[in-house]
């Protein structure tokens, strides 16, 4: 791991590159530095436990990992630097783009898949395709947090059926949220557990979130769907603002309950030719479809009112049922809900 | 018009701090709109009946109902409520909580309106 330091204090960034094979780091490097010089500050590690050691001391623009190393490779590698540094670009080498790798890499924040046979004919490629890798904005929740924010980044872990602990500091409380195998199974926050802490977090307003790696909690409060328990979180923090404002003015009906409620079916997709998770949903296709007209409508409505700003979700409020429909460009969520006729 | 209980809903929205444009459509397609906030012009509000219109319609020919639809955006919300002789009413508020039952009770009031529903508008002259 030795950096090549440059020869002016230009906007220097800084890239890791890490492989098992010594002769093509030095290549790769010798050419970065050769073309960037004196703006690159290149790193360089043989395996893993070089790569950490050298991003705890150091700040780190880019990473570059090949992925076939010995111990944990490259992919693994991808998956870890994304939990501890969800913002930091990492950029997947290979000589083997499968299909599986390359889904396996864009799913877990890979932000590009280069293939090693076509670097090692012509650097070039590299360059460009680094230089604009580190020139784009971070992705991910970096920063403060809204309730779309942390909606959203319990979606992907939930999706990508794998296993943290989100910590979240709001401005007078914090609490935690476990994620195991992409199930929420556990929410805290002082001394609320289970679903209502789980709503409670999610109406935070802002502050401050870690996605951490899982903790096993002292117990298991939450055993749902999870696409259901984010609408509920959801709907539960709407009915929250009613009843305070009903119980702020004057004795009114008492607020819809969510006793007797359940789940009927789920449908999560990127579109509907991509239909990435369903339950109970027959006409998977048919709702799929359904969430693309209406995030088109959405977005047509917003360029209309641009006061409005960017489509959340849309709601459909009957009698006995109610759907919500999470609306975004690459991900929706379909949820249908029966209500059972509550007593007079 | 001034005894029309739908124009004398929609001028009754302005007393409601959260709305920020407001419109009803008649079971003639007749729309009538009316904005208190000058990014949601007039023009543009009819528009959004004309979506609103279509997507309840779409609702209803997947059996998903429509009488009541939310539209949650980042800066505000569209509420919508449908009459069963079919006109349909139109809220655009603010994401201020504190005016959600003042919300409510307008779009209840506007489904418990008693009108009598007009012919379709005369063809020709």
């Amino acid at each position: 791991m030795t950096p090549a330091a440059p020869t002016k204090a230009a906007r220097t960034r800084r890239i890791l590159l890490v492989d098992d094979n010594p002769d093509f780091t030095v290549a790769v490097k010798d050419y970065l530095l050769a073309q960037r010089d004196p703006t690159w500050i290149v790193h360089t590690a043989d395996n893993y436990i070089e790569a950490l050691d050298c991003l705890k001391v150091n700040t780190v623009d880019l990473v570059v990992t090949d992925i076939k190393m010995p111990v944990m490779d490259g992919l693994q590698l991808l998956t870890l630097l994304k939990r501890s540094r969800p913002s930091l670009p990492i950029v997947v080498l290979t000589s083997v783009v499968t299909p599986e790798n390359r889904a396996y890499a864009l799913q877990n924040g890979a932000a590009l898949i280069l293939d090693k046979m076509e670097v090692a004919s012509n650097f070039s490629c590299i360059h460009a395709a680094l230089e604009a890798t580190a020139e784009a904005p971070a992705p991910g929740f970096k920063g403060m947090l809204r309730e779309v924010g942390l909606t959203e980044l319990i979606q992907m872990e939930c999706l990508s059926r794998k296993s943290s602990t989100l910590e979240i500091k709001g401005p007078n409380a914090s609490g935690r949220i476990y994620i195991s195998d992409g199930s929420i199974i556990h929410a805290e926050i002082e001394s609320l557990v289970g679903e209502k802490a789980l709503a409670k977090l999610l109406g935070l307003k802002g502050g401050e979130f870690h996605l951490t790696p899982f903790k096993m909690p002292s117990r298991q409060t939450i055993d749902g769907q999870w696409e259901g328990l984010l609408m509920e979180a959801a709907q539960s923090l709407d009915e929250e603002s009613v009843q305070k404002t009903a119980e702020a003015t004057e004795p009114a009906a008492p607020p819809p309950s969510r006793a007797g409620r359940h789940v009927e079916e789920i449908v999560v997709c990127a579109s509907a030719n991509d239909i990435l998770y369903q339950w109970q949903a027959p006409q998977a296709e048919r709702r799929g479809r359904l969430l693309d007209w209406l995030w088109l409508q959405s977005a047509t409505v917003g360029k209309l009112l641009p006061g409005l700003g960017r489509a959340d979700r849309f709601e459909i409020a009957e009698p006995q049922a109610r759907v919500v429909c999470l609306l975004q460009a690459e991900r929706k969520v379909f949820v249908r809900l029966s209500i059972a006729p509550q007593p007079e | 018009m001034e005894d029309d209980p739908f124009q004398a809903w929609l001028d009754k929205t302005a007393k409601c701090s959260g709305v920020l444009a407001c419109g009803v459509r008649e079971t003639n397609q007749v729309t009538n709109v009316k904005s208190y906030h000058e990014s949601f012009p007039e023009a543009r509000l009819k528009e959004v009946m004309q979506k609103i219109t279509e997507t309840a319609f779409n609702l209803r020919q997947s059996q998903l109902g429509g009488s009541r639809l939310q539209w949650v955006f980042e800066h505000g919300r569209i509420h919508t409520a449908r009459r069963v002789d079919g006109a349909v009413a139109m809220l655009a508020v603010n994401n201020d909580s504190s005016v959600v039952a003042a919300i409510e009770e307008l779009l209840m009031e506007f489904l418990r309106l008693e009108r009598f529903t007009p012919d379709a508008p005369p063809s020709g002259f």
